[in-house]
């Protein structure tokens, strides 16, 4: 004998309002990863507004997908949504607008429709201006430079270098060059410009300009991350992102060996 | 100038070129296309792209196969 289990409306409604959930706190655990979050932000957040739509929820997350299983009070009701890790590179901006919206879902409860709207509304924010970003960061690695006892002329050094490194980092990963070629050529070429401090001896601490030429280049939300993760146990998450980090950084080494040794520089 | 010096001329000046060539693509791009697909002005292809003989065996047909 065989029964028909009858599917009343409210469990209908119940079956869709989990459906939708899963898909939106899955399209949202992968933003939140590829944008750069640690493991245990993507499982408070989504967790967070889970508990707000009063539902349950449990998260597993992979170094390249997010997998998420919502239900609702009768917990065999279960739906399961799996995503791919976004590939939108690591934006602070990103990532602390969604941890907003995280908590404006748990403190105004936002119903689901409304957060679907204003989640799509933070997917297409527009990334910072690359022109900003490479003035920026050039900024940035010459002010390194100082802290390190770099003089002016170094800076300046370490700034021209950085701008060059910066800019052919950009144009071979908008020609979707492999990522550790392009960290191999920026260091290459940064540290050779940056090496002109020696070669012209026009600077009283060259070797802090070459020392410093390459720090943009340093991987290091990958490594806070991969600490983060093995602090909270996810392990396989922490290794990933370790693994990636260390890759990138023996590509920028390799480029600034490979630098000094063509221009003949003394290593030690 | 001694060997570093060319060297390192030389190094700066295949980046700088690298940017020029970047630029003129850019201006040919943004320009002449109305920004459509950039027309490049060194790219790797196949030979196929030039050279098309009836009978050559194409990727799509492998799968055919």
């Amino acid at each position: 004998m065989t029964t028909l289990k009858t599917c009343k409306p409210e469990n209908m409604y119940d079956n869709v309002h989990i459906r939708q959930a899963a898909a939106f706190l899955a399209d949202y655990a992968s933003l939140l990863s590829g944008c750069g979050a640690t493991c245990i932000r993507i499982e408070k957040n989504t967790c967070r507004m889970a508990d707000a739509f009063g539902l349950g929820s449990d998260i597993s997350i992979m170094p390249t997908h997010v997998y998420i299983s919502v239900w609702g009070k009768d917990a065999t009701d279960t739906c399961v949504a799996v995503r791919k890790t976004a590939g939108s590179g690591i934006s602070f901006n990103l990532n602390a607008r969604l941890s907003r919206l995280s908590w404006e879902v748990a403190d105004n409860h936002l119903d689901i429709s409304t957060a679907v709207e204003r989640f799509e509304r933070i997917r297409k924010t527009k990334p910072t201006d690359k022109w900003e970003v490479l003035i920026l960061t050039s900024l940035a690695n010459a002010s390194f430079c100082r802290l390190f006892g770099g003089d002016a002329t170094a800076m300046l050094i370490v700034l021209a270098s950085t701008l060059a490194g910066y800019r052919l980092k950009q144009i071979m990963l908008e020609d979707k060059r492999d990522v550790r070629l392009t960290f191999l050529c920026a260091s290459f070429f940064s540290a050779v410009l940056s090496a002109g401090g020696h070669i012209f001896n026009i600077s009283a601490t060259p070797e802090i300009a070459l020392g410093t030429s390459v720090l943009y280049l340093i991987p290091g939300v990958p490594y806070i991350n991969s600490v983060s993760d093995i602090l909270y146990r996810h392990y396989l998450c922490a290794f990933s992102r370790f693994a990636d980090a260390v890759v990138l950084t023996a590509c920028l080494s390799a480029g600034l060996c490979a630098g000094m040794l063509i221009l003949g520089l003394e290593w030690f | 100038m001694n060997q570093p010096m060319i060297v390192w001329c030389g190094v700066a000046g295949v980046l700088l070129s690298a940017f020029i060539f970047r630029a003129i693509e850019w201006y040919y791009t943004k320009c002449r296309h109305n920004g459509h697909k950039p027309r490049r002005m060194f790219e790797i292809g196949k030979e196929r792209e030039l050279f098309y003989i009836p009978g050559d065996i194409e990727d799509d047909d492998v799968e055919d196969m």
